[in-house]
């Protein structure tokens, strides 16, 4: 009921501020926006990223990451609570002084971009590959672009409903797909446990580590929240969440495919979907299955998107950022385009630079912040 | 009429010439019925009647003349050196036996009057006269609803006429909170729009909008409710209704008690309720009528929604690209019948749409004695016909069929225009990209239908943004004795509704 209250407050201070300032968001929308986030693409990638290097062991790679998940959350929410109701690039600027400020305003900005793009072209791949061989790619990026478009210039406000809308359907599609692929089940593939003691665990985790650091970016809609200390729960149940998700399909990948093979799959989350087969009739249906990661996706590239857009256009003062979207959407095309030149080079990219990238923005520069940021503060009470 | 800035005309003080010229200004128009009578009782007073035949009440008219001509003898009235008030004021307060009578000064209140059904009676030598209400016409009385029907539940329909609309829906809350504004809207038309609201119960701040919405519209004329929601409503450009309509009493009475406000439109038998959302649309009375479980059918209609709009697309994706996901046998049967149509399923499905489309608006427009002509064509002809010549499918006819069907299922019509529009943009989706065209139509569904407010009620309400309290009432409708609460997205003054009533 108080969320509710809240959330309806919001919309009407939304809609009086207008179009400079887009309308608030309820805790649990913020909440439900951290958890697809930060399933996000991983959903497809890392059952095979952490059995890699951990083998059998994957599931236990990404039980840790549920506490880096916690401590990162809580890195961002203290940055946050800092300054509450300040976007992060109104706060680099308060703690760094303007120019460096903008300068690290800038590099998150890109780092939102990129990630977006990465994504909109696993989308593209994931499609030309798995679903339709014959299409274009670029028809595939223009298509979803489209919606992304459309989503982040209705405004945070709508498309955090639009997460909750469908929200529920990700629920139920992701566990049909956990129970009808339970029967497949196999316990001896995750045997024997352990055997290599924990140095190849950490391996695996290193990766599922890159994910959990996008979730940085869910620090600019943030401030969207009206309470922040509510945000700031929702932040964090909204990972740990998350992390339930993908240690799920992780340990479920493992279970029905085994280490081996989980390794060899471009998707596995696909390939468990492939596998289902119940009564002969319930057989091949991957293309549903396939709507819980375009879900999960859709939020993340709109999230990466929108806070791109209201980057740049509060970087250079711009009144209103949904005139950068239609740009910025045939920008992101063509970047999609160019990361990514084949599969080989993007598993490269995923497996080796992702993760010490991430590393600059999700742990060196919030630290950075929220140090720098605590001495300051000292200083003018001295 | 335009000029709002102009002196009002007034009367002079020869009945002769006031006669005169009301005739002449509504063009000596054979209905308007003028007549004099001498007061022999009162001062040999002449009286000028003026009302315009058809819209009065004959009975009434006759008894107000035979109050004049007769009565007036057989009244004490005092006599001059007793009264100090004017002859006119007496006859008001003596004479006149009808219910409703007020003064008019001017001509302008006088063609309102004798146009709506009133009768109005000038006297010779005084500058103003008064209006008698006399409205009485013929309309239709109170029907059964035709299109929304129920099992269980109240029989009475709405009218043409405002007054019987209003006093179906006071039948049902005789509570002095019911409150009912009137304004009249069209220039031309001068149709009267009236607002009906619980004080205490609705939140201000959509009466006031309503008041300020209905006060913006500057039109020739209103002929029906759907011009009202046109002018009204929150978006301009959306397929979705985002006024509910309805024709039954029962239904304006529950939107009046979770705290909606009511637009009634004289002429009309259709009655507009705002805030509308989403949900509602998938609501029938009915569910409140029947026991709690009976509630579970909204599922139902739920999933006849998604099967409308995505039938036919879902059996085009999968037969152009996904192929797989069926069973062999069923693939094979298919893929069978389609051996010798000559189409691609995109067309065929398209065709057949179009074709349905067609018969059912031509079912809605044809004169009733040619009815069963049609139906000969459109089901033998056009299916069996079409089947045997190998046209088209018979899986195609089929999936066609239901999504037809499944199309009616909605309790409330205007949700299922919207619904046929928007079929064919996703068979055109399904076609081109198979499932990740539905997907991403979908996808610019739910955006659009996030964006989407009803006089500031988010559409989406209570899914998006999502209150548990209010899930009550939204898929699923939990006991009457559970309910304890309006819908909170209404955001009522008064959100309690139900103390414990149960032992």
């Amino acid at each position: 009921m108080e969320l509710w209250n809240e959330a309806v407050a919001s919309s009407e201070a939304g809609e009086r501020e207008g179009l400079i300032n887009n309308g608030h968001i309820s805790a649990r929308q913020f909440m439900i926006l951290v958890t697809l986030f930060a399933i996000g693409d991983a959903i497809l990638y890392v059952p095979s990223l952490t059995a890699t290097a951990a083998k059998q062991d994957a599931w236990i790679s990404a039980l840790i990451g549920w506490g880096e998940g916690f401590l990162l959350t809580y890195l961002y929410i203290s940055l946050s609570m800092r300054y509450p109701n300040k976007s992060i690039f109104q706060y680099s600027e308060d703690i760094l002084g303007k120019w460096m400020g903008k300068v690290v305003a800038i590099l998150f900005i890109t780092y939102f971009f990129i990630d977006a793009s990465l994504m909109l072209m696993e989308i593209g791949d994931f499609v030309t590959t798995q679903i339709m061989q014959e299409t274009p790619i670029e028809i595939i990026l223009v298509l979803f672009t489209v919606i992304i478009v459309m989503g982040v210039r209705s405004g945070a406000e709508v498309f955090s409903r639009v997460s909750e809308l469908l929200f529920p359907y990700f629920l139920l599609l992701f566990f049909v797909l956990i129970v009808f692929i339970s029967p497949q089940i196999q316990i001896e593939n995750v045997k024997p446990v352990l055997a290599h003691g924990m140095a190849p665990i950490f391996g695996g985790n290193f990766r599922y580590m890159g994910y959990l650091l996008e979730t940085v970016i869910l620090i600019v809609m943030f401030p969207l929240v009206k309470r922040p200390a509510r945000a700031a729960k929702a932040y964090i149940l909204g990972s740990l969440f998350s992390n339930f998700f993908l240690t799920m399909i992780t340990s479920v990948a493992i279970l029905v495919l085994g280490a081996d093979i989980t390794v060899l799959l471009a998707y596995p989350s696909y390939t468990l979907a492939q596998k289902i087969s119940i009564g002969n009739f319930f057989e091949r249906i991957e293309v549903l299955m396939a709507v819980i990661w375009f879900i999960t996706l859709f939020v993340k590239i709109t999230i990466c998107f929108y806070a791109t857009s209201r980057g740049i256009a509060y970087t250079l003062g711009l009144r209103d950022y949904r005139q950068l979207t239609f740009p910025l959407g045939m920008i992101m095309i063509v970047v999609a385009l160019a990361t990514m030149p084949n599969r080989p080079y993007f598993d490269t990219f995923v497996s080796e630079i992702w993760m010490p990238y991430s590393l600059t923005y999700g742990l060196f520069l919030p630290v950075l912040l929220l140090s720098v940021g605590a001495l300051r503060r000292k200083k003018t009470v001295c | 009429m335009m000029d709002t800035e102009k002196q009002p005309a007034l009367f002079h003080c020869s009945l002769d010439e006031n006669l005169e010229k009301v005739k002449k200004e509504l063009g000596n128009s054979t209905d308007l019925v003028t007549r004099q009578v001498r007061l022999e009782a009162v001062d040999q007073l002449l009286v000028g009647i003026l009302y315009t035949e058809g819209l009065v009440d004959k009975n009434m008219i006759s008894s107000f003349l035979e109050s004049l001509m007769i009565h007036a003898r057989k009244t004490v009235i005092p006599t001059e050196a007793e009264r100090e008030v004017e002859p006119l004021m007496l006859m008001k307060d003596f004479l006149l036996t009808m219910g409703g009578v007020e003064e008019v000064y001017d001509f302008d209140h006088l063609y309102d009057a004798i146009l709506t059904g009133d009768t109005v009676m000038l006297v010779e030598g005084y500058t103003y006269g008064f209006i008698i209400n006399t409205k009485q016409w013929e309309d239709r009385g109170v029907q059964e609803p035709s299109v929304q029907t129920v099992v269980r539940g109240s029989r009475e329909a709405f009218s043409e006429n405002l007054r019987t609309n209003t006093a179906l829906v006071r039948r049902r809350i005789n509570n002095r909170n019911l409150w009912l504004e009137t304004v009249q809207v069209g220039e031309m038309t001068q149709t009267k729009v009236a607002m009906m609201y619980i004080k205490g119960v609705v939140q201000d701040s959509v009466v006031t909008e309503v008041r300020e919405r209905l006060g913006q519209i500057k039109i020739d004329g209103i002929l029906e409710s759907g011009n009202i929601e046109e002018l009204i409503q929150d978006h301009t450009f959306t397929p979705f209704p985002t006024v509910y309509n309805t024709e039954r009493p029962d239904s304006v009475a529950a939107g009046l008690l979770e705290g909606r406000v009511a637009i009634l439109v004289d002429g009309t038998p259709i009655v507009l309720l705002v805030p509308a959302v989403f949900v509602q649309f998938f609501q029938s009375p009915e569910d409140y009528y029947m026991r709690a479980d009976f509630g579970i059918l909204r599922i139902l209609r739920l999933i006849s929604f998604f099967v409308a709009l995505l039938g036919p697309s879902i059996y085009v994706a999968i037969t152009t690209f996904h192929q797989e996901m069926l069973q062999t046998n069923l693939i094979m049967s298919i893929a069978a019948q389609r051996e010798g149509v000559p189409f691609p399923a995109a067309v065929e499905a398209m065709l057949m749409e179009f074709t349905f489309e067609m018969l059912r608006e031509a079912g809605v427009r044809m004169p009733r004695a040619v009815g069963s002509a049609i139906s000969i064509v459109g089901a033998l002809v056009l299916g069996e016909a079409a089947v045997q010549a190998g046209l088209v499918s018979p899986a195609t006819v089929i999936v066609v069929s239901i999504t037809a069907i499944t199309s009616f299922v909605f309790p409330s019509f205007s949700m299922s225009i919207p619904i046929r529009l928007l079929r064919f943009g996703l068979i055109a989706l399904a076609a081109s990209f198979g499932f990740i065209g539905i997907f991403v139509g979908m996808i610019a569904l739910c955006i659009h239908l996030c964006t989407l407010r009803s006089f500031g009620v988010p559409y989406m309400a209570p899914l998006a943004p999502m209150n548990l309290a209010d899930q009550k009432d939204t898929l699923l409708r939990i006991p009457i004795w559970m309910m304890h609460t309006r819908p909170h997205f209404l955001r009522q003054k008064n959100s309690v509704r139900e103390r414990k009533s149960k032992i």
